[in-house]
């Protein structure tokens, strides 16, 4: 393939149909995104063998092979969708309600007395604990299915390795997530049980 | 609650005019100098781009991130403000 900068701007419309890229009008300020847009699918294609598979921009992840297929769209926005989660503050409300159900079988094992305490940390722990497993997920696998995995896993940890086997190779393991959120939770629960002591030394002080 | 900038609200409120490029949302002082120093000095340039690019939500990200270095909350930031401004203003 002869050097896309040498190309017209026809050719390389061209060029971008027979990828089947959308693409706007190739004018100044919009020809070096094509070509490093085509170069990238070059590339692919050259790796893959020369297999014209025209898929523009589908990142393909092992998993797909020996799981369900997941569509494309959801596919490639899936990622932005869960590193949204660790900026703005909608994504608390809306994950609040999926992992709400998960969380408060989580404070039971973990906690015996903040129950007094249980709308102060319930909601800061759900945020903790989405935050983690949004963590969780945009690390390993970003799809909604691994999501209510995770979420499964974590309500009920003699589950999790049978769930483990199938997913194959994960780049940080499942079983270290799940320590670091115990560690995490292990934390919040030594400093707010560490609360309670200070306001009875006040009033010792005081009397 | 919204999930939109101040920022966000003040620019789609209003024909964008002359403003400038940093009066887009997700774009601070050092993405709008970038911006600028590549010829997008005003808003309405990169409207341009955006136009040019069809409005298209994942072209637009790329060659924003290409342009100036944007990251992802940046690059969702200025692509819903912008179209946000063209379903009331275009």
């Amino acid at each position: 393939m002869s050097n896309l900068s040498s190309m017209s701007d026809q050719e390389l419309t061209s060029l971008l149909d027979q990828y089947e890229i959308k693409h706007g009008p190739v004018v100044g300020s919009t020809r070096k995104l094509y070509e490093k847009k085509l170069l990238d699918i070059m590339s692919k294609e050259e790796k893959r063998g020369n297999v014209k598979k025209p898929s523009s921009d589908k990142t393909y992840y092992r998993e797909e092979e020996t799981e369900t297929f997941f569509p494309h769209p959801a596919h490639h926005t899936a990622p932005i969708h869960y590193e949204d989660f660790s900026d703005g503050d909608n994504r608390y409300s809306n994950a609040q309600t999926k992992y709400s159900s998960v969380t408060s079988t989580k404070t039971s094992p973990l906690s015996g007395s903040p129950w007094k305490r249980e709308e102060f940390g319930d909601s800061s722990r759900q945020l903790y604990s989405t935050e983690a497993t949004c963590r969780n997920v945009s690390q390993s696998n970003p799809s909604p299915l691994t999501s209510s995995t995770a979420s499964a896993s974590r309500a009920a940890p003699a589950r999790s390795g049978q769930e483990k086997a199938p997913q194959g190779t994960r780049y940080i393991p499942l079983w270290f997530q799940f320590l670091v959120f115990l560690m995490f939770a292990g934390f919040l629960y030594y400093i707010f049980t560490s609360m309670e002591t200070p306001p009875k030394k006040h009033f010792e002080i005081k009397n | 609650m919204s999930s939109t900038s101040q920022k966000h609200k003040e620019f789609v409120a209003e024909p964008m005019g002359e403003k400038p490029v940093t009066a887009l949302a997700g774009i601070g002082e050092v993405l709008g100098g970038r911006l600028e120093s590549n010829g997008f000095d005003k808003a309405y340039v990169v409207l341009g781009q955006f136009l040019v690019l069809k409005k298209e939500e994942e072209l637009f990200r790329d060659w924003l991130k290409d342009t100036c270095g944007a990251n992802s909350k940046q690059q969702k930031d200025c692509f819903s403000c912008l179209k946000e401004w063209c379903d009331s203003f275009l």
